[in-house]
């Protein structure tokens, strides 16, 4: 029996389809920086990791999302939930108040991509707090993810959020 | 566990998207997209005989240590007797088709799986638009489909030695995604009333935003009368329109339905399109 779905398009059906596409390409084409903010994302050391998902981005204050005002962003993963509130700054940079729950002391990796595709990636740490509160200050705008690794268990990262545009 | 060591960014050098057409691709990136372009750009992971023109040999430096030295590009083409019969303008022949690309992207993952995490960036460029049309076509805002693309990427990467068959990985790739997008969905009618502000949330502005985007009269009625089918419709075709045919498992996989009934309802939604076009005098084949 043949799957009709085998059965070759006629020309019309064919043009439609390409018409579709082109259109879709035209009037809904993927972020210019998505396969950027992926690979950005995906370069781990260490794949056995938990993955955080985004699972809220809301604004406090006034702008849109990459404007000004404050930004909480929340991510969720199978053993903690991260949040973390990244507020511009006068001098142009962001400041980033994150909160680890439940509360551990854990080191937080705040991973940057580069400003140009030839600039190295930048990282700092911290080490959050008993309460899990950590911060990062003067981080420049530009694509970032977070990762947490727990401080007495070797350097392997525990979570990974995906990438966000700071 | 896979350790990569060290951490090197993986970028393309500006202009790569542009300059690498070639032959038929040119064809599919002037139609507006390229998006199942699979062979638009030098391939990586390709068969150990096309090795000599891997040369992308700015790649991390882990991964060219990486690669066995029989597979290394010669980074001036000085010797090595395997890559004098290989012209550096060479693709994967067209013709190969599906069933080449699927084989190459089983190696890319096969690399990954041995370490080399570098070897998905090329997975990452060609499946990336069906993806986004996979989580677009479930709703959610491009903020949200562009996270739930991420995640499954992610997911892919924590899950690298769970994929039993390697050349099903398009396939796998799709179904995450839909489950990701259906977890955000859920989310979105669990949290959207209660007041809070959740951004861009709000599905495809509708018709009108767009209209400034169609120049072309011809894209308009197309649209217009794209609209006027049922939503299911509308996703198929949508997600139809990014696959080749030997690929509707991938289909029925974002569709969750049979593979066996693609076929029919793309014949049907196709049909009706069809009726609608033909009618309207102001719609043109070309």
């Amino acid at each position: 029996m043949t799957d009709p779905a085998d059965q070759p398009l006629d020309e019309t059906d064919q043009a439609i389809l390409d018409q579709v596409r082109a259109l879709h390409s035209l009037l809904d084409p993927p972020p210019p920086d998505l396969n950027e903010r992926v690979q950005f994302a995906i370069a781990l050391e260490n794949v056995d990791v938990e993955v955080a998902r985004l699972v809220e981005d809301v604004l406090a204050g006034s702008g849109a999302r990459g404007g000004e005002g404050s930004r909480t962003v929340t991510f969720e993963s199978e053993s903690r939930t991260i949040i973390i509130t990244l507020a511009d700054t006068p001098d142009g940079r962001v400041r980033v108040d994150g909160w680890l729950a439940p509360a551990a002391r854990m080191r937080v990796e705040l991973r940057l991509g580069g400003a140009t595709p030839d600039t190295p990636a930048a990282s700092e740490s911290v080490v959050s707090d008993d309460s899990g509160r950590f911060a990062f200050d003067g981080i420049a705008h530009g694509l970032a993810m977070v990762l947490v690794h727990p401080i007495d268990e070797g350097d392997l990262t525990r979570i990974v959020t995906p990438s966000l545009v700071l | 566990m896979s350790v990569r060591p060290g951490f090197a960014p993986k970028r393309l050098p500006t202009g790569w998207h542009g300059t690498r057409f070639v032959g038929r691709d040119f064809d599919l990136r002037s139609r507006g997209g390229a998006v199942w372009a699979s062979v638009a750009y030098r391939p990586t992971c390709v068969p150990r005989e096309h090795a000599g023109l891997t040369a992308r040999p700015t790649r991390t430096a882990a991964a060219f240590r990486a690669m066995p030295i029989t597979q290394k590009p010669s980074r001036h083409f000085t010797g090595g007797r395997s890559l004098m019969h290989v012209s550096t303008d060479t693709t994967p022949p067209a013709e190969a088709g599906q069933d080449d690309r699927r084989t190459r992207l089983a190696r890319c993952l096969e690399r990954a799986r041995s370490g080399e995490l570098a070897a998905l960036d090329e997975v990452v460029r060609e499946l990336n638009p069906l993806l986004w049309n996979v989580a677009r076509a479930q709703n959610l805002s491009a903020d949200q489909a562009a996270d739930v693309v991420q995640t499954t990427w992610l997911e892919l990467v924590r899950r690298l030695h769970e994929i039993r068959a390697p050349e099903a990985l398009a396939a796998w790739l799709v179904t995450a995604t839909r489950r990701e997008a259906w977890r955000v969905r859920t989310w979105n009618r669990q949290h959207m009333s209660e007041g809070t502000e959740i951004l861009e949330s709000t599905p495809d502005p509708g018709p009108e935003p767009y209209e400034r985007l169609m120049s072309d009269e011809r894209d308009r009625v197309l649209w217009r009368h794209f609209q006027r089918l049922p939503e299911r419709c509308r996703t198929l075709l949508r997600i139809v329109a990014q696959v080749e045919r030997p690929d509707y498992s991938m289909v029925a996989e974002a569709m969750e339905m049979p593979r066996g009934s693609i076929g029919p309802t793309r014949g049907r939604c196709l049909a009706k399109l069809r009726e609608l076009l033909l009618a309207d005098t102001e719609w043109s084949l070309s």
